[in-house]
């Protein structure tokens, strides 16, 4: 191996490093942000917005879809019931992984309130197209267009768990404490989920 | 591995999502057609996974957008605060007045007034939300802040200690409270006026800070104004002002709810700020007493430095001392009216308030009684009861009068901020009842608005248009 390669080696190996410090970092500030937040601390949910917004706005997006008018929203009311629900959180998981878990929580209550409202909606002779995500920055490619209109069509808990995991690439325990159920039941869906892909996209099993 | 030799699906997902399936399963792979074509439709499902996930990660976002939201956040946070804990101290009883005076002035109805106690437990204020006001109040009595963003809020203040603090943010103004009593205006999160009571007050602005007395005010003209250069540090608040109890008016206009806002709790009471603002901009309407000299004293920077500062205007001084709030104007035509108007308020915001409550537990038609009845007040929150009546009748299934009502609405107020809504809720009444020519009207027209009501009015177009073609 030449000095340059492992030079460049040293490099990557330090900036991982670097980055799992900070991630550790992170996560003890999360989680002492959630110790205060229990006691009315909202000086600690800015911190904890400043630490996890991106992460948190990503994942709404992924499971609401990007062009969605209320990521932003439902990224806020995480947020809001993070800090109402914060003294339940005992520091037995992730804090970015609760925190995560929260989300999922405030995106799969949306999902069923638009449900409903488009059932009333369609209670007025026209279906209420808000919930139609036009994805325009997908049109320039058909397998990712053609991926993302089979992961609609995938159960809650199949999509939730190949969007924390195949595209949020968490790994399967981040994705068991967001959404606070078994490894085991994580790598089952996970299995499920693609083997349902799989079978949208004509892949023979 | 199954009996064929072949690892089960579920071991070779396993030995896939491994960093190292292992010799094992690559040997396998190697000899295995089927196993290999699995192994390759599980890694284009990955690769092409990844590449969606990078294409639908949200843009992201710079500082000015990520601030916007941190505060909306905290100030939505504030704002739905429960109850905490006694006030520490009793506040000044002598400020009570200023106080009060400040609520007449404004015009507020105090019986109307949402009350959001915020704080912990060691805070020397509690915030009082008169209308749908969004603001975060955090911190202990050491370094307590109230920050507002939107609407108005009482801020009530126990006596503070030489070495404690208490300041009012809004957007990028502060100030600090020594001992008094004064009212603030903002627009869009801009400091416009500010006028002390009682006591003095520092201002805070990029550095420079001035000092406002008794009878001062300030007061800048409707557009933004420029933040003065920085030009030293913040003068120390002065120990010998505090220990006076103090109350505060944070006055903030807030237009009324936006077309298409969603149904939610909180536009009841926005409805109501709607009403309050009228009165605000008729108070603000009222003749000035006159013009006195300028007061303030800029502590840290030479006036040379604070080329954009405001220009304080001192108002002439109240009767009964500098304790007294100013001397209420004669009653211009604009006030006559507004006060006129503002006996019609606290019987309409009733009915309103009624209205809400039989809406939200689904006694529509009731809801519907409740609603007319406030529109019918001629209250400045007539138009939104008229929109609530619509939504209660057709929620009651009474789309006839629903449609009727709409109808009316609209000719009476064009642009109501709800109108696109109505415009929507009309042509799908019309579609309904086959009245294709009316629903297209009326669909048309709601299609122009750019949010969600757009949107689903230009789908429903389309059907329109769409079935219409199918005959």
């Amino acid at each position: 191996m030449s000095a340059r390669a492992r030079s460049g080696e040293l490099v990557s190996l330090d900036a991982a490093r670097t980055r799992a410090d900070e991630r550790r970092d992170a996560e003890a500030r999360a989680s002492d942000g959630l110790r205060r937040c229990a006691r009315g601390d909202m000086t600690a949910l800015g911190e904890l917005f400043d630490l996890y917004a991106r992460d948190l706005t990503r994942v709404v997006a992924k499971l609401l879809g990007p062009t969605d008018a209320d990521v932003d929203d439902l990224v806020q009311r995480a947020f809001l019931a993070a800090f109402t629900a914060a003294p339940h959180f005992d520091g037995s998981r992730s804090a970015r992984a609760w925190l995560i878990g929260v989300a999922v929580n405030v995106v799969r209550n949306e999902r069923r309130a638009r449900a409903r409202r488009s059932r009333l909606a369609g209670a007025f002779g026209w279906a209420r197209p808000t919930d139609e995500d036009p994805r325009q920055a997908l049109e320039c490619r058909s397998e990712l267009r053609q991926l993302d209109a089979c992961l609609r069509r995938l159960s809650e808990p199949l999509r939730e768990v190949f969007v924390l995991s195949q595209l949020e690439h968490l790994p399967a325990t981040a994705v068991a404490e967001a959404l606070d159920v078994p490894v085991g039941t994580v790598h089952r869906r996970l299995h499920d989920a693609r083997a349902k892909l799989l079978e949208l996209r004509g892949v023979d099993a | 591995m199954s009996t064929n030799g072949c690892p089960s699906p579920i071991e070779l997902e396993r030995a896939f999502d491994a960093a190292d399936p292992g010799e094992t399963v690559r040997e396998h792979l190697d000899a295995c057609p089927r196993c290999a074509s699995r192994w390759e439709a599980l890694q284009q499902l990955a690769d092409d996974a990844a590449e969606l996930g990078a294409v639908l990660d949200a843009p992201v976002r710079d500082a000015p957008d990520h601030a916007q939201a941190r505060a909306a956040l905290l100030a939505a946070a504030g704002a739905s605060m429960p109850a905490r804990g006694p006030r520490p101290r009793p506040r000044a009883l002598p400020v009570v007045g200023a106080a009060a005076a400040l609520l007449l002035l404004s015009g507020a109805a105090l019986a109307a007034t949402l009350a959001l106690r915020g704080g912990g437990p060691a805070q020397h204020a509690t915030v009082t939300a008169l209308d749908a006001a969004a603001f975060a109040h955090f911190g202990d009595t050491h370094d307590e802040v109230i920050r507002v963003t939107q609407g108005r809020v009482l801020v009530d203040v126990s006596p503070l200690d030489s070495d404690e603090r208490l300041r009012v943010i809004v957007g990028e103004s502060e100030i600090e409270v020594v001992g008094t009593a004064f009212e603030v205006r903002a627009d869009r999160d801009t400091l416009r006026e500010l006028r002390v009571f009682h006591g003095r007050v520092e201002l805070r602005e990029a550095g420079v800070t001035q000092t406002f007395e008794a009878g001062d005010r300030l007061t800048r003209p409707g557009t933004a104004a420029p933040i003065v250069a920085n030009a030293g540090a913040p003068a120390a608040a002065t120990p010998d002002a505090r220990g006076d109890g103090a109350d505060i008016a944070v006055q903030l206009p807030e237009a009324a709810p936006a077309a298409g806002a969603p149904v939610t709790a909180t536009n009841a009471p926005a409805a109501l700020t709607a009403a309050r603002e009228a009165d605000h901009v008729a108070a603000a309407a009222r003749p000035s007493p006159g013009r006195g000299s300028a007061a303030a004293r800029a502590t840290a920077a030479p006036r040379s430095q604070a080329v954009a500062a405001p220009r304080p205007v001192r108002e002439a001084a109240a009767p009964g001392g500098a304790g007294a709030p100013p001397p209420e104007p004669a009653r211009s035509v604009e006030a006559a009216t507004a006060g006129t108007r503002r006996e019609a308020e606290p019987e309409a915001e009733r009915e309103f308030r009624a209205g809400w409550a039989a809406l939200q537990s689904g006694d529509f038609a009731t809801a519907a009684d409740w609603f007319g009845g406030a529109s019918r007040r001629g209250a400045a929150l007539s138009d939104d009861a008229a929109f609530w009546r619509v939504v209660s009748l057709a929620r009651g299934g009474r789309t006839q009068a629903a449609a009727a009502d709409a109808g009316a609405l609209l000719a009476r107020s064009p642009a109501h901020p709800r109108a696109a809504e109505l415009h929507l809720l009309l042509g799908g009444w019309y579609s309904a009842d086959g009245r294709a020519a009316d629903a297209y009207r009326e669909l048309s027209v709601a299609a122009a608005d750019h949010g969600d009501v757009g949107r689903a009015a230009r789908a429903a177009l389309e059907r329109l248009q769409s079935s219409a073609g199918a005959e």
